[in-house]
């Protein structure tokens, strides 16, 4: 469910498109770094973050 | 829109890395001592039958390339910590940026909501586990992660902003519908090597770091996004 249908509009009323624009590119963003962080599987990525993987219960192995 | 981008970022790294750090401080003493303690007895059980061994000890994934273990190992754990905090972060500052104006206080709120969201509700369908816990596919286990924190994520918006009660209770019907339904595709059947003592240890530890980290990235978020905001006044909207 993207944020447009999440977030009602009186909530977004102070908010322009170009906030709404920043918004959506920054959880995109943030969505791509925890992908890398927290479910990649390659093994270099997955052994580098393994301890993190554990520490903040993504599933790991 | 670069304007508003911008702020968003900052805020982000800020509390991301402000968070990171105060959870790689908080896991060196709680929490990772656990996770290498776990590895000892992984290491000394007998390989199962048809069970994934975890990499690090694996045969498969010994020949790849690890972080030394020590202070290379731990280098590593709080450049990802930094990094899971700034990506938790993009996301949280986005939604203070479509609040318009907050505070740190309103940040703190939103640092809650995604502990309820991306720990804690998570945690319930997927127990934090250890080394050498074995409670099934992956695949699923992750998929099961990402549908819970977003549907719970949404639950919440839904409860805490509209204002209408069947809208309120469509927020309701999904925060718990993965807590209802995903229970059943975790498999804990097979008892692993590590002792239940550290793993209940470990379950409260990871619990009470999340909070900490995300009440940290939230609070520290909010603070630099309405400083920021301050800062630009009428540019706000640019």
């Amino acid at each position: 469910m993207s944020y447009r249908t999440a977030v009602p509009s009186h909530v977004l009323s102070k908010a322009d498109s170009n906030v709404k624009t920043a918004a959506l590119l920054a959880i995109m963003l943030g969505a791509m770094i925890l992908f890398g962080v927290g479910f990649a599987q390659p093994a270099e990525i997955h052994n580098a973050a393994h301890d993190t993987r554990h520490a903040l219960n993504f599933p790991c192995h | 829109m670069a304007a508003a981008f911008r702020r968003i970022f900052f805020a982000a790294i800020i509390g991301g890395l402000v968070a990171g750090i105060l959870l790689s401080g908080i896991q060196a003493f709680r929490v990772l001592p656990l996770v290498w303690q776990a590895e000892k007895y992984e290491a000394m059980a007998p390989s199962r039958q048809g069970a994934v061994q975890s990499n690090r000890e694996s045969p498969l994934a010994a020949a790849e390339w690890q972080p030394a273990d020590g202070l290379g190992r731990f280098f590593h754990t709080v450049l990802f910590n930094i990094l899971s905090g700034i990506g938790f972060a993009l996301v949280l500052a986005a939604a203070l940026a479509m609040r318009g104006n907050p505070d740190w206080r309103e940040g703190l709120l939103w640092g809650a909501g995604g502990f309820v969201a991306f720990s804690l509700a998570p945690a319930l369908n997927i127990p934090p586990v250890l080394p050498g816990m074995m409670p099934g596919d992956v695949a699923t286990r992750q998929l099961l992660w990402a549908v819970t924190g977003i549907a719970t994520a949404s639950g919440l918006g839904l409860v805490v902003f509209f204002r209408r009660p069947a809208i309120k209770g469509a927020g309701a019907i999904l925060i718990a519908a993965p807590l209802v339904f995903g229970e059943a595709l975790v498999d804990f059947s097979q008892a692993g090597p590590v002792p239940a003592e550290l793993a209940a240890s470990f379950v409260s530890a990871t619990l009470a770091a999340s909070l900490l980290f995300w009440l940290a990235m939230g609070g520290c978020s909010g603070y630099v996004f309405s400083r920021l905001s301050a800062s630009h006044g009428s540019s706000r909207n640019q």
